[in-house]
C-alpha cells in the first residue's frame, strides 16, 4: 500500500452499527491503513472539515441516523465509497 | 449479528490488552484511541454506553473498559459501569471524565481519572492496572 517513507493512508469509516464498524475498522488497520471511526455522516463532516486531518478515502454506509445520509456529503477532496445493502 | 472471532480479534495471540474506549466526542475518541494503539494496545471504539454494551455482549476480547461519564443514549457512564459489574464482573473499569461520578459508582471503579489527561499518561495508568492483576 505505502512505502516506509510515506504516511499510512487514512480511511474514514462511517457506520452507525458498532459491530459492523468494529470489524471493518479492524480489517483495514490490519491492512496497514490508519482508520478514523465515525458513527454518522455529521461526525464524518466534522473530520473532513478539520484542516489538520487529511482523509484519503471515505468508506461510508448510506442509511444512518442524524441529519445527513451517505448521499449528502459535501466535500470535494477525498474519494467516497458508499456501501449499502 | 455474529462475529467471527478470528476476524474480530486477529491479534489475540499477541497477548496485548484490549481496551474498549467509550467516548461520544469523535476527535477525543480518535486521538486517545490512536495514542493507546501506538502504545501497543488493541482498541475498540464505542461512541455511547449502548454501543459499549453491544460490543461486550458480542465479543470476549475486552480486558479493560475506559468510559466517559456523560454520554448520549439510554446509558450514561454510571449506568454502564453498574451493568458491567453485574454482567462482566471480571473486567477492569476505568472512568475518564471531567466530572466526578457519585460515591456509589466510584466504589465500583478500578480507577477514576480526571480529564484532561495527557494521553501517554492514560496508557501508563492502564498498564499499571493490568499488570497489577497478573
Amino acid at each position: 500500500m505505502e512505502t516506509s517513507q510515506e504516511r499510512p493512508q487514512i480511511v474514514l469509516v462511517v457506520e452507525d452499527e458498532v459491530l459492523v464498524r468494529m470489524v471493518i475498522s479492524d480489517y483495514l488497520r490490519n491492512c496497514g491503513y490508519r482508520v478514523i471511526e465515525a458513527t454518522s455522516a455529521d461526525e464524518a463532516m466534522m473530520i473532513l472539515r478539520n484542516a489538520e486531518i487529511d482523509v484519503d478515502v471515505v468508506f461510508s454506509d448510506v442509511e444512518m441516523p442524524a441529519s445527513m445520509d451517505g448521499f449528502q456529503y459535501r466535500h470535494g477532496c477525498a474519494p467516497i465509497v458508499l456501501v449499502s445493502t | 449479528m455474529s462475529i467471527d472471532p478470528s476476524v474480530a480479534n486477529p491479534s489475540a495471540s499477541q497477548g496485548q490488552a484490549t481496551i474498549l474506549f467509550v467516548e461520544d466526542e469523535i476527535i477525543t475518541r480518535f486521538s486517545i484511541s490512536e495514542e493507546l494503539r501506538s502504545q501497543g494496545y488493541q482498541v475498540i471504539e464505542a461512541a455511547s454506553g449502548d454501543e459499549a454494551l453491544s460490543v461486550l455482549r458480542a465479543t470476549e476480547r475486552v480486558d479493560v473498559v475506559v468510559t466517559d461519564l456523560r454520554m448520549p443514549g439510554s446509558l450514561n457512564g454510571s449506568d454502564l459501569v453498574r451493568l458491567i459489574r453485574r454482567e462482566f464482573p471480571g473486567l477492569k473499569v476505568v472512568m475518564l471524565s471531567g466530572n466526578s461520578p457519585d460515591a456509589e459508582v466510584r466504589a465500583l471503579l478500578d480507577e477514576y481519572i480526571s480529564k484532561p489527561i495527557f494521553p501517554p499518561v492514560l496508557g501508563h495508568r492502564i498498564r499499571k492496572l493490568t499488570s497489577s492483576s497478573n
